[in-house]
């Protein structure tokens, strides 16, 4: 005895049982990043009035990965389809432009993670606040690339011309000046703290969906000769695992990067 | 065994693969919209926030109604997202209420007087 | 049709399975480490449920002893204590910090690690399959791994006593600020260990609910499914979408703690004294928001599955269909819809308005209306009945009281106004063990003597049984009932040394000492249940048939215990789940699967 209903629909309900399982599991992930979200609206809700972080984040890297991932969206639906019409050739190539395509997204992002680890913010002690990329560090001095002001607020929204109009130049600030030093770690303040949460969340479900597109590219695809239609809805639930994925982004990147 | 669709009779027109790819740059589009939106100064927060988030309600139905055929998926599926959708509306409507309401002013005016010492 | 067979093993490889004719017997770890059947992850959810249960037992013992005795050497157990965790227990006496991680376990591991595996994850998994008709849950893989995911949650929990500063002290709640300001890595074994947990538990619930969806045998409509089975498809459904947040929650406290990030951490925070090294700008709150949107329901799923158990048990040995299964069953579907929207209840003291403390009271009102509802109508199923008073009998008719008891002292709480008298007092404590005490854990009692010959082929002794059942009654209501004077009286929960230095409750005190001795009895009322669990596997009297207790439902019309597969033959199920004493019928129980006379 097998358990039924693994490839074929049962009558009442139209669906096979990876697909139950899967929006099942979609559900509890919207849940999951629902909170996450709804911890984001609450505390930028209750932030200080023009203390809210905008403009931080580079707006065309984010809007690249949006067109990569939705590129990556219309491959994934494209290996599934190859397959419903039996040709297996193109599922792989489809199902490979998928992965590289996931890569890359990471790859932009590890760029950007990478970007903000080494991009500071200072507060010395004689009220001067100093933010940029960071050019040296010595135990006795700081010095960065990037733009200093005795106006807290100007450097919150950066879209803004009175951020926009500070000039870049290399600012040395003395060890024993330095008020507060962080770099852009989740820990420098709590919209940083959301936008590393929110966005790790995102990624390790794509490093999720690549482990899974990985297996059905190279072992898993062992199963399309022994049990085609069986292998085509499994190609099926990770496209849509892929496009819930890419549906996470659609509110991610406005929200973090333009809101 | 049982009565397994084999691909090979899946028809091609079922497929709607020109309609995944109209569909795709539809998203593409309307995220670039949400770009241009938030790009310009429209006066009020407010404003480019509630209209991004339109045309990101317009993206996200666009991507579950048609890349993850939700408009022609069954109903069983229909009311555990109806459900999960009513929940987190909940969830994120009623925290913000009860921490946006609190009370205007204190049931005392005064602190207490304090209390005789036994 | 149905017969016993020699011995497990015999029986295990007596169903038929056609295409698996050429596979390879299958060693140790696969049959029973690594095993994708149901029947086998119940076994191993309820063998660890039950042990963490009696941990979690253990851990209160020690606690009531402190808090009867404050700073006295805890006999017998003291030098052990000190031994194994040294300084917070020195000289055998529990220090405070001991005491406030003693408290937190016991929560955490009563509600995640006992009561909802042995639930969902045994109960769950062992009986779901069986009753509808199914050969095994949708996905065994998951299954298995839903198991490892809870084992490994188990064991960070575990090793969290051991780290240095012990093991989480800030509640089960683990409230911010203090979350985070306690110096102990405990408290971030004990976010890790709860994230596996939820993982294990999403997985379980998504796996629960397509099972039920999916693999319902013909003729198993969902109006003839055994309550036991909507109960535990609702109980899936708050799980899956509740514990989410928490997650999301547990994360960011989890960043907290190891990332310095503010999530929960307000502006100005000073700990010790000294402003904390924080960016702020953080809320508490928001921590309790997420905190309760799944602690809410969380008690729902700790109920759910009781209700239905004992459904099973009282329809089975009342020989009639339970009262109202509609009304049950919408009742179980409206119960696990409003418990979405009443977690603020918890949260009346947090300086909430009048007009948001309105709704959260008026939602907790009406989701009082569906818990009398079920209880009514399991109340109006005895009625009439030709009872057997045999032990599982004994706890599912006792849980009726109990579970009322329980939940009518809930109803002060649900409103905003005596809340304010009786948040955070033994009150509450009464309230909540009630309903989980005497309550869910006697319907896992009743459902451990009812399913126990099934399992094993063998019956629990009765006599003990009673034994079990008579001393946990007494004694569960002589812990609990004098929680509800403490707590009307003033007193606080959650002081390390009893109450002694809280002013208000000097006449209360007493109530310690005798709760710690009702407490005693409680534990002394549960050695006979252990060692008749294990003496009665080998020694039990065998059960006479595979349905010794003539039951109607599927589960009972398989071998004993059931093989790989489960059923004999395809099961097509012609009636509903309660079909005793139908007149004309020639015994007093028709089988589901047994068709219906031309």
């Amino acid at each position: 005895m097998q358990i039924p209903y693994t490839t074929e629909p049962r009558p009442d309900t139209g669906l096979y049982n990876a697909k139950v399982g899967l929006w099942l599991f979609l559900a509890s992930e919207v849940m999951l990043f629902g909170g996450m979200f709804s911890a984001y609206v609450l505390l930028r809700v209750g932030a200080p009035e023009g203390l809210w972080p905008r403009g931080w984040l580079s707006v065309p890297l984010g809007t690249l990965n949006t067109m990569v991932l939705i590129a990556s969206s219309i491959s994934a639906t494209m290996a599934w389809a190859a397959l419903k019409l039996n040709q297996f050739p193109r599922y792989k190539l489809y199902h490979g432009i998928t992965l590289l395509l996931a890569v890359l997204f990471l790859g932009v992002k590890a760029f950007e993670y990478s970007d903000k680890l080494s991009h500071y913010w200072i507060e010395t002690k004689s009220g001067q606040f100093v933010d940029g990329h960071l050019v040296s560090r010595t135990a006795d001095k700081v010095v960065v690339h990037g733009v200093q002001t005795d106006n807290r607020a100007v450097l919150f929204d950066r879209t803004r011309k009175e951020y926009q109009q500070l000039p870049h130049t290399e600012i040395t600030v003395a060890a024993s000046d330095i008020q507060r030093i962080s770099n852009y770690a989740p820990k420098l303040n709590t919209w940083m703290g959301l936008y590393w949460a929110i966005t790790g969340l995102h990624a390790l479900h794509l490093i999720g969906g690549i482990l899974v597109f990985g297996y059905l590219w190279g072992p898993g695809s062992g199963m399309w000769k022994r049990d085609p239609a069986r292998f085509t809805n499994r190609v099926e639930i990770a496209g849509l695992y892929w496009h819930f994925v890419d549906l996470v982004w659609v509110f991610v990147f406005p929200v973090l990067y333009l809101f | 065994m049982s009565e397994t669709l084999t691909p090979a009779a899946a028809a091609p027109a079922d497929l709607h693969l020109r309609r995944y790819v109209v569909v795709s740059v539809c998203i593409a589009v309307a995220a670039l919209i949400v770009v241009g939106i938030n790009r310009l100064d429209l006066g009020s927060p407010r404003l480019s926030i509630g209209l991004s988030l339109a045309v990101i309600g317009v993206q996200a139905a666009l991507v579950l109604g048609f890349m993850m055929h939700l408009f022609s998926e069954k109903r069983l599926i229909y009311s555990v997202l109806g459900f999960t959708g009513f929940f987190l509306a909940f969830l994120m409507l009623l925290t913000i209420w009860s921490m946006h309401e609190v009370p205007e002013k204190p049931v005392h005016s005064q602190p207490p007087a304090p209390a005789t010492a036994p | 049709m149905a017969t016993s067979h020699a011995t497990p093993a015999a029986a295990a490889h007596a169903a038929p399975h056609e295409d698996h004719a050429h596979h390879a017997p299958s060693g140790f770890w696969t049959n029973y480490i690594f095993s994708c059947d149901h029947k086998v992850v119940g076994i191993q959810y309820g063998v660890t449920a039950l042990l963490f249960l009696l941990f979690g037992f253990g851990l209160m013992m020690m606690m009531r002893w402190q808090i009867a005795n404050p700073g006295q050497a805890i006999p017998l157990v003291g030098p052990i204590l000190e031994w194994a965790l040294g300084q917070p227990a020195a000289k055998g006496i529990m220090s405070p910090d001991l005491y406030n991680s003693f408290g937190a376990m016991h929560g955490t591991i009563m509600v995640f690690l006992a009561i909802v595996p042995l639930l969902t994850g045994a109960f769950g998994n062992y009986f779901v399959p069986l009753q509808i008709g199914a050969i095994d849950m949708a996905f065994p893989k998951l299954n298995m791994a839903s198991f490892q995911l809870y084992f490994l949650g188990g064991v960070v929990m575990f090793t969290s006593f051991f780290v240095p500063g012990g093991a989480a002290q800030a509640g089960w709640t683990s409230y911010p600020p203090l979350a985070n300001a306690i110096p102990t890595d405990g408290q971030t074994y004990w976010l890790i260990g709860m994230i596996f947990l939820i993982s294990s538990s999403l997985l379980g619930s998504a796996n629960i609910i397509a099972t039920i969806i999916q693999l319902r045998a013909p003729g198993m409509t969902w109006m003839r499914l055994p309550f036991f089975v909507w109960s535990q498809f609702v109980a899936a459904f708050l799980l899956l979408l509740a514990f989410p947040p928490l997650e999301a929650a547990g994360v960011m406290q989890l960043m907290d703690k190891v990332f310095g990030t503010s999530f929960f951490l307000p502006t100005g925070l000073a700990v010790g004294g000294e402003l904390a090294n924080i960016s702020g700008g953080g809320s508490p709150l928001l921590w309790q928001h997420l905190f309760w949107f799944l602690a809410h329901p969380e008690v729902y799923v700790l109920i759910l599955p009781a209700l239905g158990i004992v459904a099973e048990v009282v329809a089975n040995n009342t020989r009639k269909p339970i009262w109202g299964y509609k009304t049950l069953v919408y009742s179980a579907l409206m119960l696990g819809f409003i418990s979405f929207i009443v977690w603020a209840h918890h949260m009346y003291m947090t300086g909430m308005s009048t007009k948001i403390a309105t709704f959260f009271q008026t939602t907790t009102m009406i989701i009082s209306i569906p818990s009398v509802i079920i209880l009514t109508c399991l109340l109006i199923s005895l009625w009439g009945g030709s009872i057997r008073f045999n032990t599982p009998m004994l706890f599912a008719t006792a849980f009726l009281p109990m579970f009322a008891i329980g939940g009518l002292t809930g109803l002060p709480l649900g409103f905003n106004i005596s809340d304010i008298h009786l948040h955070d007092t033994y009150y509450v404590i009464g309230h909540f063990h009630y309903v989980v005490a005497p309550g869910t854990i006697f319907a896992i009692f009743a459902g451990i003597y009812y399913w126990y010959p099934k399992v094993t082929g063998r019956h629990l002794n009765e006599f003990w049984g009673r034994v079990h059942f008579w001393g946990s009654l007494i004694f569960m209501n002589l812990v609990f009932m004098p929680m509800f004077a403490q707590g009307m009286g003033g007193m606080l929960r959650r002081m390390a040394d009893g109450g002694i230095n809280y002013l208000l409750a000097p006449d209360l005190l007493y109530l310690n000492k005798f709760i710690m001795w009702a407490a005693a009895g409680l534990l002394l009322a549960q050695i006979p249940f252990i060692i008749n669990f294990f003496h009665s596997i080998f020694k039990g009297r065998p059960a006479a048939n595979d349905n010794p207790w003539n039951s109607t439902t599927l589960e009972w019309q398989t071998p004993t215990p059931p093989g790989h597969g489960n059923f004999l033959q395809p099961v097509t199920v012609y009636r509903g789940p309660y079909e005793y004493s139908v007149p004309g019928a020639p015994q007093d129980y028709c089988p589901q699967n047994e068709p219906a006379k031309a």
